[in-house]
């Protein structure tokens, strides 16, 4: 079979790349590991999925369901149960192959958009030291396990980061009747937005530790309880400082990383700072053709910035491949990162979705974008969290493009 | 023997008096001690030609650990019979009882988790060693050389993946070069085939990473690797398919013994007689020895952590390699408790680094701690400089069984006739297992038969396991077929590592019945990879809740008790 734009990933950047590509004439093959499409958020039963796309607070399946509708309008092929085993390039493009229950399958495309998600770090990543027994989990498997699955993960739950899922989590937990002991964070700040610390812990009662981490596990056959130190400015444990809480179930929610195995195996660099894949203003990598999308791009705190960058990868992969002049977009100042870390001058530069985090909690600061020495952006803040994402709109229009910078300052 | 003169050696460097008492097959320690490592070191100096050491001096302040006994009690076994009956399921056990299988005999296995190879034999690099560093004759290194040799045979009957791809110890200064040719000589004595000193040139192109530090490297092709826990499962199933019981969860707490023989083995699942009984408890062989009233020698657990490496890691070597002894190390060479470690590449893929060796009282401590963790990196990394700590992305401790005299006991009790011990199987004991289960089992035999015992031989043993299916490494052609044939190898379950929820069910369908998370994890590698289980342990529970017919909370991690989920949501309860 042959297909334009081969997308693989049908939760929310794969769904609305997919719509957005067949929308502009492509023929599509949508290409989904699991029995539906949705992703993370078929388990994401609370609320505040879209209030940026649909100024309204839609639970996860709502906000997928809308996309999923929007896509059954369209003409894209939908593989599901699908797995890709395989990803190379062909004499026009690439060659995609995987499996489902019906055997082996293999198709050509000219593009791909790679919008694989991301996956949680685990125990191992942080170093969780002591037993190997049943009850620590990762908020995204504990989620799964509330909302999917209807069990609980535990009664007495110890929850480790205070990041968007970790608070979710907690929130979840408590509604099920569990008593979650504390929300502990290595950070001397919460990892998750303001919103999400006042509607899950605090309308709850649910504590919230910080610079404090988990540094051993007890128990022979189930959790029976956490070691728990205070942490140096640098994040490591302090000797001495070490207290036992009694619990059942620890749940970690220690950050995000971009599923990039594929886009590996295409040999796509990656970012070491997004972990995701260098991609100009139309979500195409350093390779012509790949696009890469969502959470696999970039670990993104709200899903409507998912699906946007999903539609402008998919409108991109819609059209023929064309010869790019890729400049590089460079940081200074207090930026954890900034995303597109190119600007492909042969294509269009007068709306220009950047997407920044800063480095660590700032205020007063002025966002400078400038290109051959002069200065075609700013804006300022008067605060800035390194768990809320921010997007501007760049025009550089009749700007020289060549030392484009992007800088972070004291106002 | 006069001790007198260690007994003052020992008060002098540790402070601590030592009552030693004799028999003919051992020497006894008493006394007490404020430090672990101390017991150790003094059991240590007590070793001596020809006698086992029986190290009871006393941890100040330590409270002993009870063993994690399973809390099943039933009386399944109850009155049975047995002509042998096996006690442990790591890879000496199940070794063991597939060999007796050979003989139409009625076997017993008897493991208290809830699995085997859930002790030593399933936390190890499993490496088949080549032997190179055994100086002396031993049973290591006899049974270590006779494995090794037939150790690809072993694994094509038991459907096991097994690779041959050597072992590199590389050298850093001319001079250790120089001294390795002593082990290549002693390496040809002992009959281990190949071993050799390559030159900067040949390492260099053998292992490109370590091309700015090598001069030159110790060789030794022979050197192998296996999943350790997958041999051991093999051998178990292998067992079960030739007509061996294997009871799970089953532990032996008591045995009667009368006229110089074991009569009764008492378990939490009944009681039973065997005409013969084989000790492969691990690190509690000492204690099912004292059990039959034939303790001569003791168990010191050692713990060893083994950290695994990310495969992007940059500058990882491509062969197995490790640092041979710096100049002033050079008198230790092959003399530590451990078999020098380094980078192994594991079977799967995967890269190892360790382990180390830290002794320990409690003899199932498996937890892992940052301290060990910090040691083995700094122990081993130097044979990869471009390592970061970062590279690790997991790890994991397991409880070595050693004597003092650091040697496998592999033999009939002198003193209890119907029992064989085989005991104190560390390093290379995943190596020597092959070899060392045949002739435990026709000593089991000769026994039988001296008491008059007429043992045939099993006509209908069939020594293949069939080896399971792996979908991911199939071409596409082959795999279109078994999904064709089957559409559950179609649908990807552990995402990671690539299995197919066919795979899965079908070690669900195992000849043991274990259904556990771990249980699959052990079997297929599910939960293994980059996630390590995030994405499909939810999926593994639901799909165990229905093949085995159990509701989704009663589904555990692995030993009971360890429950995944401790309960409905409100709404399901509801």
């Amino acid at each position: 079979m042959k297909y334009d734009t081969v997308v693989i990933g049908g939760g929310p950047a794969g769904l609305a790349a997919a719509i957005k590509a067949s929308d502009s004439g492509a023929s599509v093959l949508l290409i989904e590991r699991e029995a539906r499409l949705g992703g993370i958020l078929k388990q994401c039963v609370h609320d505040g999925f879209g209030v940026v796309r649909f100024g309204e607070k839609l639970s996860g399946p709502e906000y997928a369901d809308r996309f999923i509708k929007e896509l059954k309008r369209t003409n894209v092929q939908v593989s599901l149960l699908s797995f890709v085993t395989r990803t190379q390039k062909s004499q026009n493009g690439y060659e995609i192959t995987y499996v489902c229950r019906d055997g082996v399958k293999t198709v050509d495309c000219r593009s791909v958009v790679l919008a694989t998600g991301c996956r949680e770090r685990t125990r191992n990543g942080i170093c969780v030291h002591g037993d190997r027994c049943a009850g620590v989990y990762t908020a995204g498997a504990a989620q799964n396990l509330v909302n999917v699955l209807g069990v609980m993960p535990g009664k007495r739950v110890v929850v480790l980061g205070s990041g968007d899922i970790g608070l979710i989590m907690a929130r979840r937990l408590t509604l099920e009747g569990a008593k979650v002991a504390g929300v502990y964070e290595a950070k001397s700040v919460p990892s998750g937005l303001t919103r999400n610390i006042h509607q899950c812990l605090k309308d709850f009662d649910i504590p919230l530790y910080l610079s404090k981490t988990v540094t051993r596990v007890f128990g022979t056959s189930r959790l029976e309880r956490v070691e728990i130190s205070d942490v140096d400015e640098k994040m490591h444990p302090i000797a001495g400082t070490e207290q036992l809480v009694d619990c059942d179930c620890l749940v970690l929610a220690v950050g995000l990383i971009p599923e990039n195995e594929i886009a590996r195996e295409m040999s796509v660099p990656l970012d070491p700072k997004t972990k995701g894949a260098y991609v100009d203003q139309n979500c195409q990598t350093k390779e012509d053709g790949i696009y890469a999308c969502g959470n696999a791009l970039h670990v993104n705190d709200l899903v409507d910035y998912v699906s946007e960058s999903g539609e402008t990868a998919g409108v991109h992969s819609a059209g023929p491949v064309c010869k790019r002049d890729l400049k590089p977009i460079k940081t200074d100042g207090k930026l954890l990162y900034v995303v597109p870390q190119m600007l492909d001058v042969n294509s269009d530069v007068s709306k220009v979705v950047m997407y920044f985090r800063a480095s660590e909690e700032l205020s007063a600061q002025k966002l400078t974008v400038s290109a051959g020495g002069q200065t075609i952006f700013t804006k300022t803040y008067n605060k800035l969290l390194p768990p809320e994402m921010e997007r501007i709109v760049v025009d550089f229009g009749k700007a020289t493009t060549d030392g484009i910078t992007v800088r972070l300052e004291d106002k | 023997m006069n001790f007198d003169k260690i007994v003052k050696q020992v008060k002098k460097l540790y402070g601590v008096d030592v009552t030693v008492k004799e028999d003919e097959r051992s020497v006894f320690l008493a006394g007490r001690c404020d430090n672990w490592a101390d017991v150790v070191a003094i059991g240590k100096m007590f070793v001596t030609e020809g006698k086992h050491v029986v190290n009871d001096i006393v941890l100040n302040g330590y409270v002993e650990q009870p063993e994690r006994l399973p809390q099943l009690r039933d009386n399944a076994l109850d009155g049975t019979q047995w002509d042998v009956v096996v006690i442990g399921g790591g890879i000496s056990g199940c070794a063991v009882a597939r060999e007796l299988m050979r003989y139409d005999l009625k076997v017993l296995l008897v493991e208290k988790h809830s699995d085997v190879a859930r002790g030593a034999s399933g936390a190890n690099d499993g490496m088949v060693h080549a032997g190179i560093d055994l100086k002396h004759q031993c049973l290591k290194l006899k049974y270590g050389v006779a494995g090794n040799a037939i150790y690809g045979d072993v694994c094509k009957e038991l459907g096991v993946e097994f690779r041959r791809s050597g072992q590199y110890v590389i050298f850093d200064s001319r001079l250790i070069r120089f001294f390795a040719k002593g082990t290549v000589k002693r390496a040809s004595k002992h009959g281990i085939p190949g071993v050799r000193i390559l030159n900067k040139k040949e390492i260099a192109q053998a292992e490109p990473s370590v091309k700015d530090f090598a001069v030159g490297a110790l060789y030794a092709p022979s050197t192998g690797y296996v999943s350790p826990y997958q041999l051991t499962i093999a051998y178990a199933e292998n067992a079960v398919q030739n007509g061996a019981v294997v009871s799970l969860d089953t532990a032996v707490s008591q045995m009667d013994v009368a006229d110089g023989k074991v009569a009764r083995i008492y378990t939490n699942r009944g009681s039973f007689t065997a005409r013969c009984v084989v000790n492969c408890a691990g690190v509690f062989a000492d204690k099912i020895a004292a059990m039959a009233q034939d303790r001569y020698f003791s168990i010191h657990p050692r713990r060893g952590t083994d950290l695994i490496l990310d495969l992007n890691a940059a500058g990882v070597p491509v062969q197995t390699i490790s640092m041979g002894p710096s100049l002033k190390s050079v008198n230790k060479f092959g003399k530590g408790s451990t078999k020098g470690g380094g980078v192994i590449r594991t079977v799967d893929g995967n890269y190892l680094l360790g382990p180390d060796a830290v002794e320990i009282p409690d003899r199932e401590d498996t937890s892992t701690s940052m301290e060990s963790m910090n040691n083995v990196f700094g122990k081993h990394s130097g044979v990869c400089p471009t390592l970061k700590r970062s590279d690790v992305i997991a790890y994991f401790s397991g409880v070595r069984a050693p004597t003092y005299e650091e040697d496998f006991i592999i033999e009939r009790s002198s003193k209890v006739a119907n029992l064989v011990h085989v005991a104190g199987i560390q390093s290379p004991g995943i190596t020597a297992a092959p070899a060392f289960s045949k002739d435990v089992a026709a000593t089991v035999v000769e026994y039988l038969r001296s008491a008059g015992a007429e043992v045939r031989p099993n006509d209908n043993f069939d020594p293949i396991r069939p080896r399971p299916v792996k979908a991911s490494v199939l071409s596409d052609e082959e795999r279109d077929r078994l999904i064709k044939s089957d559409p559950d190898y179609g649908t990807i379950i552990c995402r990671c590592e690539q299995i197919s929820l066919g795979e899965i069910k079908r070690a669900l369908r195992n000849p043991l019945g274990v259904m556990t998370v771990d249980g699959v994890k052990r079997r297929v590698r599910a939960g293994m990879g980059r996630c390590q289980g995030g994405f499909c342990m939810p999926l593994i529970t639901k799909i165990i809740a229905e093949e085995s017919g159990r509701d989704i909370t009663q589904v555990t991690k692995d030993d009971e008790g360890s429950n995944i989920a401790v309960g409905k949501i409100k709404e399901v309860q509801a």
